[in-house]
Order: C-alpha cells, then structure tokens, then sequence
C-alpha cells in the first residue's frame, strides 16, 4: 500500500498546487471584474461538482484523449500521450480540487471590502502589488481552507482517475483505487491500511478548517 | 461668476462633471484652493461621490476635473487618470486601515522605491506628527477611534500627496474628541502646507476649521463662501443646510 500511497501524495500535492495557481486568479477574476463569458467561466469551473464521476471521466478522456484537443497538443509537443499515465491522474484530481479552491477564494475575496483596495490604490499601489499585499492576505484564511479541501478532494479521487489514467499498479494505481482492488481481492488488511491513512489526510484537513473558523461557509 | 473664474485661476482643484445614478443627477461645479475647503451637505447630497470622482475611484459620465493645471478627468479627451497616478491621498469614512498590518506598515504602505531607511525616517515622522510616535508596532484594532483616524490621516498625507481628501473624518469619534482633533488636523494642514477638502454636514467643524465652504445640495453646488474664523457668518450655509433637509 506504500506505493499506491505516495503515488496519491505527489498527485494530490501537484493537482492542489496547479488548481491553486489556476483556481485564486480565476476567483479573484469571477469576483472583481465584469466581462462577457464571466456566467460561463463560473459554471465550467463549477460543473465538475456537480457532474457524475464517470460523466466526468467522460469528458476528460475526450478532452485528453489521442483524438482530442489536449492529447493532439502534448503529441505534437512531443510530450506523448496522456491517457493512462499519472500525469492524467494529476489532471483528474486537478480538475476535481478547481472547484473547492475557486468557491472558498471566491468566498474570501467577496469578504475583502473593496475599500482596502481603494485605500491601496490611492496610495499608489500597482493592482498587482494590492492582490498581494491586501487582498490575498485578508482571504487568506479562507482560500487555504479551499485548498485543504481542494487537497483532501484531490487525493481520494476514484471515478474520472480510473477512466482517465486507469488503475495499473505501481504506474498510475492511486490508493483510492488500490483500497478498492484490495477488497475485490479480500485484502482487508491492505483496505485497512489505505482507508487509515486516507482518514489521517481527512482528519489533518479538518482540523485546518476548524482552525481556519470558515466552516460555515461550506 | 467673476470670483468663480478668478478662483479657476488660482485653485488648486477644478471640478466640473455630471453622473446619473438612476433618477439621481450628481453635476458638482466648484473650484477650491489651499487650505482647508469644507463641502458641506445634507446625506444623499453627493459629497462622497464627488470625493470619488476626484480620487479617481469613480468615473463620471460627462465632464472634466483637473488638479494644479494637470489634468485628470476629460471625458471629452478620453483622460481618465488611474488614482494611482493621480497623487490625492484619502482619508475614508471609515479610516480603510489594514487590519493586517502594523501601524508603521500602514504609513509606510504608499512609500515605494524608498530604501528602507529612508522610509523608516519617514513613518516615524509622520507618526511623530500625529502624535503617535511610539504606536509603530501596534495593529490598528489596538488603537482608539481617534488614533486610527490619525494614523490614516498619517498613511495619505506620507506619500506626499497634492492634495488631501476626507469624508467626515470625525464621524467615528465621540464629540468630546473630536474637536480636540479638528484643532489638531488644522494645526497639521498649517504645517504640511497640503490643499484639504473635507466631507461633512457639521457647521461647527466648518467654523472651527475651514477656510472657504461649499455647499451641495441634491448633487449641484449651491453656495459657496469663504469662512473667516470661529465668528464666521455662515447663515447662508445654516438656512441652506435647514432647508434641503425638508
């Protein structure tokens, strides 16, 4: 279970850190700008939520796939395919932790008056240098609570990783997949050791959230 | 009008716009040089708003506003300078300090490409100037109301800001204080030198510090006079002030 185990740990840490770089801007955008497409970006971002795990497997592995529009552009990078390695497990659980991180840091920057940043701005303070210095750390709180659960979404994901990276063992077999296998086999003994540890990472995230004092937002 | 154009001249400050709001039609027109200007008005009588317009953080419809000959507003040209750019500082109604950072932060929030002890010197004398000298390492909730109006009124005036923008400044703090602090805002614009124009519907303030007021009503300046000290005659403010609050 070693394995499986550090597999979904370096894919979680990955996905949460890709779905963090992607997913604060995207919320501060959905927040403070007015644009044409705005309703759209929500709801994609969004929709991962609410979709079936398989329909949204689906979806990934069109996306990603030899004749879709993603697989297309890593072939012609040279980059190879994606389905079925654990570069696809990443974009998975990536795609499953977006909408966790958008929500909470859209949350966090609604809780930020925008009187700060008009303080910041008649100050002389470049947009950018106000994000930074105002506005994420007045959200902070908030937007980490969205990656710990973005995180503790990332790494128990099962449905779209076993469409779209499969379930090979020491390759792209995450410990969400392995627990299953072990208790198709009447592994108990390894199930107990995935869901133990998998509880620890769940345990771990909550206590952050208590301490973050954002749980009534979800 | 001949006083109007010959203040144009000599002002500091220019304001001639227009913005609807809805059915509301905010169409302030009125010059104000140094010293201290109050704009006076019944609430909904477009003060902040037109604060706004001059701090860059609302851009009106029609209209130009130009600080010093520079011009920072023409609709007509299309110039819209970014409050950035615009060197106004603003004390807000409600101070806006960071929460998240030190008193001396705070002050030395708009100091940029200064080297770090240059920006020391100059927290430190702003907050000597304000009477909080020995305040640089606390956070602002630590601090009274009175004491976080001035370490606002110490972050706007440090970048060296042309001119200073405050809306009702004083609303937050019991009265006892706050003539107390009216006479020590005087007594900083004298030093400073900077150009203030100060939000508020409170006649006794415009005596005790203004020197020229102007008065808004329904979003058009309506009245405008100079204020000639604590025995100032001011019954054209009082009965404009009385009336449009009908």
């Amino acid at each position: 279970m070693i394995g499986p185990l550090w597999l979904s740990t370096w894919v979680a840490l990955v996905a949460t850190a890709l779905a963090t770089l992607v997913g604060v801007p995207c919320a501060w955008v959905l927040t403070r700008r007015q644009f044409i497409g705005r309703n759209v970006l929500s709801v994609l971002v969004l929709l991962p939520l609410v979709l079936p795990p398989t329909v949204l497997g689906y979806y990934l592995l069109l996306l990603i796939g030899r004749q879709g529009p993603v697989g297309q552009l890593t072939e012609a990078l040279g980059l190879g395919r994606l389905v079925f390695t654990p570069a696809a497990a990443v974009f998975a659980a990536f795609v499953a932790a977006l909408p966790f991180v958008v929500r909470a840091a859209q949350a966090g920057f609604e809780q930020v008056d925008a009187v700060y940043e008009e303080a910041a701005r008649t100050l002389g303070r470049s947009e950018r240098a106000i994000f930074f210095t105002i506005t994420l750390p007045l959200a902070w709180r908030t937007v980490l609570a969205g990656i710990a659960l973005g995180f503790a979404r990332a790494i128990g994901e099962f449905g779209a990783t076993l469409m779209i990276a499969g379930n090979i063992p020491g390759h792209t077999q995450t410990a969400s997949l392995a627990i299953y296998d072990a208790v198709q086999g009447f592994r108990y003994d390894l199930a107990w050791q995935g869901s133990l540890a998998l509880s620890m990472v769940a345990g771990v995230v909550l206590w952050l959230m208590t301490r973050s004092r954002v749980r009534g937002t979800w | 009008m001949n006083d109007r154009v010959a203040r144009e001249q000599t002002g500091t400050l220019t304001v001639a716009f227009a913005h609807r709001v809805g059915s509301f039609e905010l169409a302030p027109q009125f010059c104000a040089g140094d010293g201290i200007t109050a704009l006076v008005g019944a609430s909904g009588a477009g003060k902040t708003l037109t604060l706004r317009a001059i701090a860059g953080l609302l851009t009106p419809q029609t209209g130009h506003i130009a600080l010093q000959g520079d011009t920072l507003f023409d609709a007509q040209r299309g110039v819209h300078t970014p409050p950035q750019a615009r060197r106004i500082g603003v004390v807000f109604q409600q101070y806006a300090l960071f929460s998240h950072l030190t008193v001396a932060e705070n002050v030395a929030y708009g100091l940029v490409e200064r080297s770090d002890a240059e920006r020391q010197a100059e927290v430190s004398r702003w907050l000597a100037l304000v009477g909080l000298e020995s305040y640089g390492t606390r956070w602002p909730r630590e601090l009274s109301g009175g004491q976080q109006q001035r370490v606002a009124l110490a972050r706007a005036l440090a970048p060296a800001p042309r001119m200073l923008l405050l809306d009702e400044p004083f609303a937050a703090v019991d009265m006892g204080l706050r003539k107390r602090l009216r006479e020590e805002l005087r007594r900083i614009q004298r030093t400073v030198g900077t150009p203030m124009l100060l939000v508020t519907h409170d006649l006794d303030e415009v005596r005790q510090i203004a020197d020229h007021v102007i008065v808004m009503d329904a979003g058009r300046v309506v009245h405008q006079q100079p204020v000639g000290g604590s025995h100032a005659d001011l019954s054209a403010v009082h009965t404009l002030l009385t009336s449009s609050r009908d």
